[in-house]
């Protein structure tokens, strides 16, 4: 800065020399331009020219003289029509953009000056001609040595706040993540600092500032979304951050899955995450496994809400609408300290905030159902955002060949409804409501019937610069019924879950380099096992499954924080607690005896609102990063969670009818340590990356089942639960390239996972005490998934997926008993069912419009499912003909599907 | 039967396809299968026969397993060893009939003198049958023909035990073209002189079909069962006396069944639970590795008694039923090996007196 001002000193002492000539010089500029521009005396044009030159050009011209250092011009170019009464205001405008102005000296004489205000933008460029825009931050005069940056980060689309964005100097090796509104804050040293700004489901963003004091600015980052319209064909996953510790993660942008290809075309969330390394899921499936984890294992929230079921017709679809879904989250392994409730995953689904200024809707037709969104600005504080989905599969039914279910019936239809409001700039309220209903009839006249019922407010509040919150309530409602009707008798059987939650989370950002996050949960639970009623033509019955109720609540801290400039940590704790309440009874059964009902000793009743259990715990989760160098990161994470609720299914497959039970004195909650270490490389610029996971589960009370257990309308469903230990490992190696004309990643996962069920009592024992595999223990998944870029308008989309076969058990003997044939089957698990492995195919044709501004846009994807019509095995059986065993395979899948989907965007 | 259809409704709609599958298992085929019963209205029977060479070959055969002896014992210090038929090895029987409210169990001792247990087994008390009744229906299931469907409902708050198992069986009458004034050298038919022969009354008891039952609640419920369907047949021929058997169980022996049953109609889908290995209530005494398949099982007994006319069946006229009955002659008197389908009725050449259940004389509740 001295330097600078001496040099400062000679150029004045300079120029007093040269004041008359200016002062000609400006008159006959002056006369030039009076006769060419009769508003403006000074006009000139500049087409990318160097700065000098045009310097050049206006002194030459306007005969006067510019004293200035050279560096602040060298490299720099000016571009675009400038128009001045006087000289020192031509002057002025065209040397703003980096960061000068002039002093008008003797008329004849400008001397150019630094004049830097807070906010400036000013251009520079490097040796290479790449121009660099640099902000001003701060106040130019002040002398500080350090300084806080601030500000929001924000979507450039809809300027909706990006939590957990990453802000980052490289000149000072610091960074900070965003709240949950945005706001980030960091102290740096005063300077220029290049800022890398990163957030999932967009791009990254290099922002050079020039740091002068304290002050703020805003960072807009543009989703991919955009790019994909503009530029490029993106994958629709993002890759693993190499910014957080945090890992076993996955994000990506829902509006991305329009180029996935997809069973029937419906764009599908939970299918789409099949294609994720660590995660499997057979066809026609509601459910899904994570690293070798039970489908009762994961955790899905839609806006902050419990969902119990994600399926549409028994898992052929999802629940949710991509037209109003806006981004997914997957915690495969460890996962932060304020998720909790479940072993193995958790998914955190976010729909959109709705645009606040133009109305936005988005339409697709299928061939099974077609689909609705809109996105509608109220008033410039109130947004909506609808959406629903609706099943002709009735249609059809009525036109199929089949006898056998030409009388069934099948409809199935799911509604969205979110409305924002922002009060105020640091308060925004949102209410959420969501509905999905299934109701099919069997070619035998039985009525399934199953539904969602999901409602939710939140309110988030920046309490000031340093303390940010958000506060949930919701209530979700699963329920499932079954109605069979003959000569005499109508059943009707119901069963359901009910869980109202409240919950806070807290982002504090007093502490340089700390993000402290900080929150609450509590959880009333209800699980309704079942309720039959019977109706015959004399009376009718009704039988009630005691219900079961309790309180699950944690409090959770969590610090990430840069340790070193190489060593990024997150340290978290939860302290999870459950409460089983009345009214209710515990059974007592008899010491080392099965549990039956006929071992029952004792029978403790408890009234409304008794306490009958209560467990708890402690639950660290520690997250590890090591920077050995900008591109790649070495990461390791570890913690505990505990599950008090478990889902009870002794099948392959949840079935939409699967209850839920809560921990109990003879059903201990489920504890499960796991960890992670695993490195992500970014090269390229982060064009490709590349990532690498070993991971290991261990959990305690994992619950299994006896042989032949009855787990539907079974008073005492826990004489039929066994316990043990399960244990998963494999590791998890993926390979994506983001943007080009070929986008997509392959993945590849080894995964295990085996249970050990001993006892010593025979009954509850699986194959004598031994490890056995999982219904989850599929070794080896590929999935390679991608999408080409034809032309601007046309692409070319495709997955393959390879499996290996899930576990089953055969017949390995058989005998007679009074005539029957018995089969005796191996040990549980003991052989496979064939590999599974799929080709689909698309091709995607989008609106020759391509402007990012277009107002209507239309994507038509034909697409095939299953290319090469592998009759993959949906399951073995077994059946009896005569009295033998025989082996058959079911293909639900077995042939191509074709399909044609519309979809009409507004924007 | 759900899970079927939901498989199917999916499958048919998603142009879903079944085709056969190789079984390639290790086939295990060491241990003993070990069946039987007592009753308070049977004698004690009991059956050793080893598993099936192969679960999915279509010939096979049943060995009996040789040289075993079997003795019952109950728990006031009785027994009694039973006695193996000469026409069938591996079956024996016994003359004791079960006491309800007493224990019983059985001792097998195999050739090499290991033995087998079974555990104590407590005959419970069987409550009368409150209502069975059949009703003519044009079609049931998947059947396409009319029939009688038989059913029964049962009140839980007066029962006694709380697992039940029924099953069907009947007294048909049955004519064979067997001269027993002028028979034939061996079991070939003698002279085809019908108007001669005196009928015999033969009982059986359907063990392929049963319906198990579960007394869920303390609360007054009525159980309401399905039994059997039936569709006319040469049984039906000259009027049939139908009974309905109730029996007792114990739980063990309603697990047993349970699983059977389920294994019988589980598709094996990703909605099926696994397949149960299914274990009885017999073990070596001496701790092996051998499995012991089966169960030795005591039940009480009630029944009720329906005679069923040809003409009860819907849509069969009375010229119809007199067409009801088979033609085919079979030289063997023995009865056939193995599994067997009972409702087929044999048209045997030789004395229907030799076949199992059956006697010439006419039973107290055959009518007139």
């Amino acid at each position: 800065m001295k330097a600078f001002y001496c040099y400062f000193r000679k150029m004045v002492v300079s120029a007093k020399l040269l004041a008359g000539y200016i002062l000609l010089t400006f008159s006959l500029v002056f006369l030039t331009f009076s006769g060419a521009a009769a508003q403006s005396k000074y006009e000139y044009e500049f087409e990318n020219v160097m700065l000098d030159t045009a310097i050049q050009v206006v002194e030459k011209e306007n005969d006067i003289r510019l004293f200035y250092i050279s560096e602040w011009t060298e490299n720099s170019r000016i571009d675009g029509h400038f128009r001045a009464n006087s000289l020192k205001e031509l002057l002025d405008k065209m040397l703003y953009h980096v960061g000068l102005s002039c002093v008008d000296y003797d008329g004849s004489s400008f001397i150019l000056i630094r004049e830097l205000s807070d906010g400036q933008i000013i251009e520079e460029y490097t040796s290479t001609g790449e121009k660099i825009n640099k902000v001003i931050v701060g106040d130019p005069s002040s002398e500080a040595r350090e300084a806080v940056i601030k500000g929001r980060i924000m979507d450039l689309d809809d300027e909706s706040p990006l939590a957990g964005a990453t802000v980052y100097s490289k000149q000072s090796d610091k960074g900070v993540a965003s709240g949950l509104d945005g706001y980030y804050e960091l102290t740096l040293p005063t300077g220029e600092h290049t800022l890398e700004i990163n957030s999932l489901g967009y791009h990254p963003e290099t922002q050079t500032v020039i740091l002068q004091s304290s002050g703020s600015i805003d960072i807009s980052l543009v989703s991919s979304k955009i790019t994909l319209d503009v530029v490029t064909v993106e994958g629709f996953k993002e890759s693993p951050d190499i910014s957080e510790a945090q890992m076993s993660k996955e994000s990506f942008q829902v509006e991305n899955l329009a180029y996935v290809p997809s069973l029937m075309g419906e764009k599908d969330i939970v299918k789409t995450i099949n294609l994720l390394p660590g995660v499997i899921s057979s066809e026609a499936s509601s459910g899904y496994s994570v690293r070798g984890g039970g489908y009762g294992q994961n955790l899905v929230f839609l806006e902050s809400t419990p969902l119990y079921n994600t399926s549409h017709l028994f898992g052929l679809f999802s629940v949710f609408n991509p037209g109003v879904a806006e981004s997914v989250s997957i915690y495969k392994g460890t996962m932060p300290p304020r998720y909790g409730g479940r072993v193995s995953s958790v998914m955190d689904i976010h729909l959109k905030d709705g645009d606040q200024e133009n109305w936005q809707g988005e339409a697709a037709f299928g061939l099974l159902s077609s689909r609705a969104s809109l996105e509608l600005p109220i008033t410039e504080k109130l947004s909506l955002v609808t959406g629903g989905r609706v099943s002709y599969f009735n249609r059809m039914l009525e036109r199929t060949f089949y006898d056998e279910v030409q009388n069934s019936r099948g409809s199935f239809y799911d509604t969205n409804l979110k409305m924002t409001y922002k009060l105020t700039d640091s308060t925004t309220l949102s209410v959420n409501a969501f509905s999905s209903y299934d109701d099919f009839t069997l070619p035998e006249g039985e009525e399934i019937t199953y539904g969602n019922q999901l409602a939710s407010g939140s309110w988030e509040q920046i309490f000031s610069e340093h303390l940010h919150g958000k506060f949930d309530l919701t209530f979700s409602n699963y329920y499932s019924t079954i109605n069979s009707e003959d000569s005499l008798v109508q059943r009707f059987v119901r069963n359901g879950i009910t869980t109202s939650t409240a919950k806070g989370y807290f982002s504090f950002f007093k502490f340089e380099n700390h993000t402290l996050n900080s929150g609450f949960e509590v959880n009333r639970v209800e699980v309704d096992p079942g309720k039959v009623e019977r109706t015959d033509p004399l009376e009718s019955t009704e039988i009630q499954i005691p219900i079961e109720k309790g309180i699950e609540s944690a409090i959770f801290l969590g610090d990430e924080f840069k340790l070193s400039d190489k060593i990024t940590l997150n340290l978290g704790l939860r302290y999870s607690h459950f409460m089983l309440l009345g009214p209710g009874e515990q059974y007592v059964y008899e010491a080392n005896s099965a549990k039956r009902t006929s071992t029952i000793t004792d029978t403790l009743t408890y009234g409304n609102g008794d306490l009958m259990q209560t467990y708890g715990g402690l639950e660290p989760r520690f997250f590890f990063k090591y920077d050995l160098d900008p591109s790649l990161a070495l990461k390791f994470n570890m913690g505990r969670t505990r599950q008090f609720l478990h889902l009870m299914s002794n099948t392959a497959s949840i079935s939409p009818l699967n209850i839920w039970k809560l921990s109990s004195s003879n059903l201990q909650p489920q504890v499960s340590d796991q960890m992670a270490i695993g490195m992500t490389k970014t090269i390229r610029k982060h064009a490709i990356e590349i990532s690498y996971e070993f991971f290991y589960r261990h959990t305690n009370n994992l619950p299994d089942f006896k042989n032949g257990a009855v787990l539907y309308d079974n008073e005492n469903i826990e004489t039929e639960i066994i316990s043990g230990i399960g244990q998963a490992y494999g590791h998890e190696f993926q390979l994506a390239k983001k943007t080009g004309k070929l986008s997509g990643w392959l993945a590849y996962t080894y995964s295990r996972s085996f249970n050990t069920m001993d006892s010593d009592i025979a009954e509850e024992k699986v194959n004598n005490g031994e490890k056995y595999p999982s219904n989850y223990d599929i070794p080896h998944s590929v999935s390679l998934s991608g999408d080409y870029l034809l032309s601007r308008l046309w692409s070319v989309s495709f997955n393959w997926v390879y499996n290996t076969g899930r576990p089953i058990t055969y017949p390995v003997a058989s005998y007679f008993h009074d005539g029957i044939s018995i089969a005796n089957y191996s040990d549980r698990n003991a052989y496979r069912i064939p590999d599974y492995h799929r080709l689909d195919l698309a091709v995607n044709l989008k609106g020759s419009n391509l402007k990012i501004d277009k107002k209507w846009d239309y994507t038509l994807s034909l697409s095939a499912y299953n290319v090469y019509n592998r009759k993959n095995a949906y399951s073995v059986f077994f059946q009896r003909v005569a009295s033998r065993i025989e082996g058959r395979k079911l293909s639900i899948l077995g042939e191509t599907v074709p399909s044609v989907t519309l979809t009409i965007k507004k924007k | 039967m759900r899970r079927l259809s939901i498989i199917l409704f999916l499958s048919v709609v998603m142009s879903g396809c079944i085709e056969p599958f190789e079984l390639n298992p290790d086939h295990d085929t060491t241990g003993i299968v070990v069946t039987g019963s007592i009753t308070d209205v049977d004698p004690v029977h009991v059956g050793l026969t080893k598993p099936a060479e192969s679960v999915n070959r279509r010939e096979f055969s049943i060995m009996p397993v040789i040289g075993a002896r079997v003795i019952l014992f109950d728990d006031q210090g009785n027994q009694e060893e039973l006695v193996e038929s000469k026409l069938v090895h591996g079956q024996f029987d016994g003359q004791t009939i079960g006491v309800v409210g007493r224990e019983y169990h059985i001792q097998v001792i195999l050739e090499d003198g290991t033995e087998v247990l079974s555990t104590p087994q407590l005959i419970q008390p069987c409550p009368s049958i409150d209502i069975v009744y059949y009703e003519a229906v044009d079609y049931y299931k998947k059947s396409t023909s009319g029939g009688l469907l038989f059913k029964l409902e049962m009140d839980e708050k007066d029962t006694l035990n709380r697992y039940y198992k029924w099953k069907m069986g009947g007294t048909y009458v049955l004519y064979t073209y067997f001269n027993k004034d002028n028979p034939a050298p061996g079991n070939a038919c003698g002279e085809l002189k019908p108007e001669l022969e005196e009928p015999c009354y033969v009982s059986y008891v359907d063990d392929l079909h049963y319906v198990l039952g579960e007394s869920i609640s303390d609360q007054a419920d009525i159980i309401s069962k399905e039994i059997e369907f039936l569709q006319p047949n040469s049984k039906f021929k000259y009027g049939q006396s139908i009974e309905v058997r109730q029996y007792s169980m114990t739980e063990e022996a309603y697990d047993y069944w349970k699983k059977v049953d389920d294994q019988r109609t589980s598709v094996g889908s990703v909605f099926d639970p696994p397949p149960a290995q299914i274990r009885g209530n017999l073990t070596f005494e001496d701790d092996t590795e051998i499995t012991v398949f089966g169960f030795f099982e005591v039940s009480a007994v009630t029944s009720k008694r329906f005679l069923i006319e040809p003409t009860d069946f819907p849509g069969l006229t009375e010229d119809l039923a007199t067409l009801l009955g088979g033609s085919g002659v079979n030289a063997d008197c023995n009865p056939p090996s193995g599994p067997s389908n009972w409702w087929t009725p044999p048209d045997f050449c030789c004395d229907c007196a030799l076949l199992t259940g059956s006697t010439r004389e006419k039973p107290s509740y055959w009518p007139d």
